[in-house]
């Protein structure tokens, strides 16, 4: 059993606070969605917790399985097995799927040196190894052959961008997955294709932070609680009827209520 | 005949005794040493680049190597013509040029003038025709007559100071087809000068490749040269790649002499160090629907710079033709530099297209973060950045063995992390 636990989580972006204190603790094998609106801070959540530069930790902790992972550069973070499905993934001309998907694989697998210093001891997946793996995961996501010998992204419609976050979660079997308005963006055939994916990935090994802004892809992947985002804090916390309560009366009801209660 | 020896503006001394010495004592024919003579010509004061040159502004001609700079070294060791027994049969001549002069003296004669090109090259491109020695090869291609393997010579300079001064003279006759792969390396870190001086010659409805792979060691100073003359329907291809540790200053020159011909110039320039790469180009554009695209990237490293001055002229007596210049620097260190500058003459309004596209930037934090967040370090996530990068113009290569000569030659600098996982 694994946990990601999020203490007192303040994070500011160009000097502008946008996270104002985040408690949440996501054990493996359930999914938590966290639902809020435009500019409640469910990105800056998401990329924070992976560590992109631009967002500044004020303060607080992200544990897994009690190691601050606030600690540690981009790449420990994903090799200790925390994956983001990106809401707008950059696309690297040039590098096809295929070589990137082994590519990143072969780096997930090999052994820093003890010193960190050393030379990187390499432990790559064998190439028929790795291609069973991917026509297996191509398969069950119903991706095309052709999809693999593009260059990542380039050129990619929103819903292949997507499919390819899927891919790559399955792929490299992270313990721990972040997904970033994944549903965004998507017709409903393309999104019932990621739902699926998403719902294929769940496991008793498996902790899941679903992020939307729509309750539509929880019609096809369930979570076992929802959150509600608003200017960077958690104002509530409940089950699946929490998204249908915020499908029909809107974000401001729950912004009414809370300010109200502050009154 | 005129000696620059008492000329004070051209630093390096040379003279019609040097010239007629060397070709005697390599045993050459009359008409040969005469040839040489010519060029010795016009090796004159005025061909001398003053720096004032656009081309030679941000390129300083000081520190000339000190070395001879007549080599005695007639052959380089190891250098192999390898043709297929195909091609051989139909009569393609793929040999080092004194042999081909010796055996094939009607064809080398008809090809043998100096050559022409950028005004402000023509000292080197002098130097280059008049004291060509070890490395200097001939390729003839009949008509019609398709070479599929690439030729492929690897030429290696041992170590030593002496200038290293060759030609390389492509011919396809009219529909042939050939690739010309030249990979050169040097030895030694001794300052020391190389002229590497090709001339291409598309005929007819040809379709040439010309691969030139550059890994000189530190020390040299490389002032090559290169033109390409393609006539109608012809199909030429060039790919310069610049992955030594020395410094160049290479001029290319690419002329559409026909209708409908079809002219692609990439480079690819991965240096460090404080090495300063600094390529100009002339596409002079032609003919009646004729095509000319240029595309360079560079990754720069350290303390590296490189120069981009390129010029299109599409000529009034063109019709409908397509040209563009493309010249993109990736930053790899805060001190490396770019300095990209693309000129457009067009001269005619009869124009389908013609444009230029020039960047300098460090990679992208946002695809830094993204390949750093499936797992890569920073080091890796920038090398399968780069290597992305070089595709674009490596994945133009049909010869699966051409694409990875040119990813080994540019490993030292770019590693290999994307390599290590290839599969499409």
């Amino acid at each position: 059993m694994s946990s990601l636990k999020i203490r007192d989580l303040v994070v500011s972006v160009e000097g502008k606070t946008i996270l104002n204190g985040i408690d949440l603790v996501i054990e493996s094998g359930s999914v938590h969605a966290i639902m809020g609106p435009n500019g409640s801070g469910k990105s800056t959540l998401s990329l924070a917790i992976m560590g992109h530069p631009k967002y500044k930790i004020v303060r607080g902790q992200v544990l897994f399985d009690g190691v601050n992972l606030l600690k540690l550069p981009v790449d420990a973070r994903a090799r200790a097995g925390i994956f983001l499905a990106f809401q707008y993934p950059s696309a690297i001309p040039g590098v096809s799927v295929a070589n990137f998907l082994r590519t990143a694989i072969n780096a997930r697998r090999a052994a820093p040196s003890a010193d960190g210093a050393g030379e990187v001891k390499k432990n790559d997946m064998p190439i028929p190894q790795f291609r069973k793996l991917l026509a297996e995961k191509m398969k069950l996501l119903g991706i095309d052959d052709s999809f693999i010998t593009r260059s990542v992204n380039d050129g990619f419609s929103g819903g292949e961008k997507k499919r390819l976050e899927i891919l790559q979660m399955h792929m490299f079997q992270p313990r721990f997955a972040i997904l970033d308005e994944t549903d965004s963006g998507l017709d409903i055939d393309a999104l019932k294709v990621v739902a699926e994916g998403i719902e294929a990935m769940r496991s008793p090994d498996v902790g899941m932070l679903l992020i939307t802004h729509y309750e539509r892809i929880l019609r096809y992947v369930h979570p076992d609680f929802v959150h509600v985002l608003v200017d960077g804090r958690i104002v509530r916390t409940g089950g699946r009827e929490l998204a249908a309560e915020l499908e029909s009366k809107g974000y401001d009801f729950v912004r009414e209520a809370l300010y109200a209660g502050r009154a | 005949m005129a000696s620059t020896a008492a000329l004070t503006q051209v630093p390096l001394l040379l003279d019609h005794r040097m010239v007629e010495q060397h070709s005697l004592r390599r045993g050459e024919p009359k008409w040969l040493r005469e040839a040489r003579l010519e060029a010795l010509d016009r090796f004159t004061p005025d061909a001398w680049p003053t720096g004032e040159e656009e081309e030679w502004r941000r390129f300083p001609l000081k520190d000339l190597p000190a070395g001879p700079i007549v080599s005695t070294l007639d052959h380089l060791p190891g250098i192999q013509f390898k043709l297929e027994p195909e091609a051989t049969a139909a009569g393609v001549i793929f040999k080092g040029l004194l042999r081909a002069s010796l055996d094939n003296p009607e064809l080398v004669r008809s090809h043998i003038a100096p050559g022409d090109g950028i005004p402000s090259h023509a000292a080197f491109r002098a130097l280059a025709d008049a004291l060509w020695s070890a490395g200097s090869s001939f390729v003839h291609v009949p008509a019609g007559v398709e070479v599929r393997q690439p030729l492929v010579l690897e030429k290696v300079w041992p170590a030593g100071d002496d200038a290293m001064l060759s030609r390389t003279i492509v011919v396809a006759e009219r529909d042939s087809s050939v690739t010309l792969v030249e990979d050169l390396t040097s030895d030694g870190e001794a300052p020391r000068l190389a002229v590497p001086h090709v001339e291409v010659h598309a005929g007819a409805g040809a379709r040439v490749t010309y691969v030139g792979i550059r890994r000189f060691a530190p020390g040299v100073l490389d002032l090559g040269f290169q033109r390409f003359r393609s006539a109608r329907d012809s199909d030429l291809r060039s790919l310069n790649v610049f992955a030594g540790e020395g410094r160049s200053k290479v001029g290319i020159e690419s002329d559409i002499e026909g209708d409908g011909a079809v002219v692609k110039l990439f480079g690819l320039v991965a240096a460090g160090d404080n090495q300063r790469i600094d390529v100009n180009s002339f596409q002079r554009v032609d003919g009646r629907s004729s095509q000319s695209d240029l595309l360079y990237l560079s990754a720069l490293y350290e303390r590296a710079k490189a120069i981009f001055y390129g010029l299109i002229r599409v000529e009034p007596t063109s019709h409908g033709t397509g040209s563009y210049q493309e010249c993109r620097n990736m930053l790899l260190s805060p001190e490396a530099g770019a300095d990209p500058i693309p000129v457009l003459e067009i001269l005619t309004n009869d124009v389908v297209r013609c444009g230029h596209g020039a960047t300098a930037g460090a990679l992208g934090d946002e695809e830094l973060f993204y390949a750093m967040s499936r797992g890569f370090d920073r080091d890796a996530a920038q090398q399968l950045l780069v290597h992305g990068f070089f595709r674009r113009v490596i994945n133009e290569l049909k010869d699966e063995h051409v694409r990875q000569r040119v990813l080994s030659a540019v490993r030292p600098r770019i590693g290999n992390i994307a390599e290590m996982g290839v599969l499409v």
